[in-house]
């Protein structure tokens, strides 16, 4: 298998690092890339504080409605504001480019609702409708030829998926999302602990075309061009990753998780790792009976 | 008496001889296996054999979607002891009239991991202990434990998703009537490609499993 493909792996076990977590005393933590922000919930609720970042403007959006978000919700104005006439075709699309992604009805939907998004009140809420036409997008990805009949309108998919949302948390804990380069974050952030998703790491460094951000652009722009590192090889990745753990030293643990999947493994994370601190322990869980995966954290 | 047409039920829908159960490596007979799975279903105040329900839509699923006989076996195991975990966890809000409230969801979210952990110490093998671990989790990502998405869950579990979530619908549960096998067929195909994955969901109707007699019907 190839470099890129491997490393374009990005598959999180959120049950087992909450479970490494619960054993690790600690009441502050920083995740340089985040990508699913579900962990960063379900820590806050716990009253841990909770900083995460992401390089792209998609995961960004999810991660400040979702864990950054303690009051905001979206009034039913709102929702009309959203879906008003969301089938209804423009001239043109504002943003052409939806069409390499979704059907010309489809693209017509997401380039209405984007353009209706701009009239929201606040950033949050713009982040929490954000987040919803994510999924809507997730939900119509998930459909084929054969399976087209079972599909619903989206703007129903968007109703449902909005009144399924759990309210935010409110917590006087402090809880913020950024999005900038992972080195700056870490040199930025403190706390007891940094979570470093290896593999969402790596993946974020596979130049790929996300058509959350193409649709967040909401017009015919040009993407801003990314300066994170592409890797190109395993030792440019470890080079990288040794970089980031020089710079992370100001946290009290070090938690990287990671599913051993011949690109990463235990053996040569825990020799980068140990020529900085002494690794505590290493925590696997074994999924390959059905996956091909096994899941791991190093615990420095 | 019950028991024992479980158990016909059982042999009549797997059709498992003994010697297939001992390839494929069950650390408990039959009897044994539904006995625990009636434990379950009386814990969680099933009035028919939700277990075994669950146990015969799986079949069917896996079957038409060509499932190997070891991969069945696993999800046989899998759907009979599937809520193992609420049973350990032993909460009385289980058996109360009502709805949960936000905490009770939260701990119940625990129980496919105690699950796991109680078959793993029963015997079982790591699929089946995987395949309970993770029959909540949801086509679109917005299940748990691992929050698994799309084809990264297993298609066991996939399955065992849809067959729960069905069966449970079309019977009675503490705070709720039981769902009209039409109204629980709606919401299978509402659901597909945000709970379901869409190609298990399309199979589940055009099968039109459905309208199988339920195990309250057989037993009655």
């Amino acid at each position: 298998m190839t470099f890129q493909k491997l490393a374009s792996f990005d598959e999180i076990f959120v049950g087992f690092e909450l479970s490494v977590l619960h054993r690790l005393d600690f009441q502050s933590i920083a995740i340089p890339i985040t990508v699913d922000p579900y962990i960063g919930v379900f820590l806050k609720r716990r009253g841990i504080s909770v900083s995460t970042n992401d390089l792209s403007q998609a995961d960004w959006h999810r991660a400040i409605a979702t864990v950054q978000n303690s009051t905001e919700i979206l009034e039913p104005s709102d929702i009309d504001l959203i879906l008003e006439d969301a089938y209804e075709p423009q001239t043109h699309l504002r943003n052409s480019a939806l069409k390499i992604y979704f059907s010309t009805i489809d693209a017509i939907w997401f380039d209405n609702v984007r353009c209706h998004l701009d009239s929201l009140k606040s950033n949050l809420k713009f982040a929490i409708a954000a987040d919803i036409v994510f999924r809507v997008g997730k939900y119509l990805q998930s459909f084929g030829n054969e399976n087209a009949h079972l599909r619903r309108p989206l703007s129903k998919v968007f109703l449902e998926l909005h009144s399924k949302m759990e309210p935010p948390i409110n917590s006087a804990i402090a809880a913020r999302s950024s999005c900038m380069q992972p080195q700056d974050f870490i040199a930025e952030s403190g706390g007891h602990i940094m979570l470093l998703r290896l593999n969402q790491l790596l993946a974020a460094g596979i130049n790929k075309q996300d058509w959350r951000d193409v649709w967040l652009r909401g017009s015919e722009s040009k993407a801003d061009k990314s300066s994170f590192e592409h890797f190109t090889s395993r030792s440019g990745f470890f080079q990288y990753l040794a970089d980031l753990l020089d710079r992370a030293s100001h946290f009290r643990t070090w938690a990287l998780s990671f599913c051993d999947n011949g690109l990463l493994n235990a053996e040569e994370l825990v020799d980068i790792v140990g020529k900085f601190r002494k690794v505590e322990a290493v925590y696997t869980k074994d999924f390959s009976e059905l996956t091909g995966q096994k899941a791991k954290i190093i615990v420095a | 008496m019950i028991f024992a047409l479980r158990l016909q039920l059982c042999r009549e829908t797997f059709k498992l001889t003994a010697m297939e159960m001992f390839r494929y490596n069950h650390p408990y007979p039959e009897e044994r296996l539904l006995e625990i799975s009636s434990q379950i279903d009386a814990f969680e105040q099933y009035e028919y054999a939700h277990g075994l329900r669950i146990a015969e839509i799986a079949e069917a699923l896996s079957r038409a979607v060509g499932l190997s006989g070891h991969d069945r076996a696993m999800l046989r195991s899998a759907s009979l002891l599937h809520d193992i975990g609420e049973m350990a966890m032993n909460r009385s809000y289980i058996s109360q009239d009502r709805k949960l409230n936000d905490i009770e969801l939260l701990d119940m979210r625990r129980h496919p991991i105690v699950g796991e952990l109680e078959v793993t110490k029963l015997g079982f093998g790591t699929g089946v202990q995987l395949l309970i671990r993770w029959h909540h989790e949801w086509w679109n990502g917005e299940g748990y434990p691992d929050r698994l998405s799309g084809s990264s869950i297993p298609l066991g579990a996939r399955i065992l998703r849809l067959a729960d979530c069905f069966a449970s619908m079309t019977d009675r549960r503490p705070g709720r009537k039981a769902y009209s096998p039409t109204e629980a067929a709606k919401y299978v195909v509402n659901a597909a490609g945000l709970e379901f994955d869409p190609a298990i969901s399309d199979l589940f109707l055009k099968l039109r499993l459905y309208e199988a007699p339920s195990t309250k019907e057989v037993q009655e």
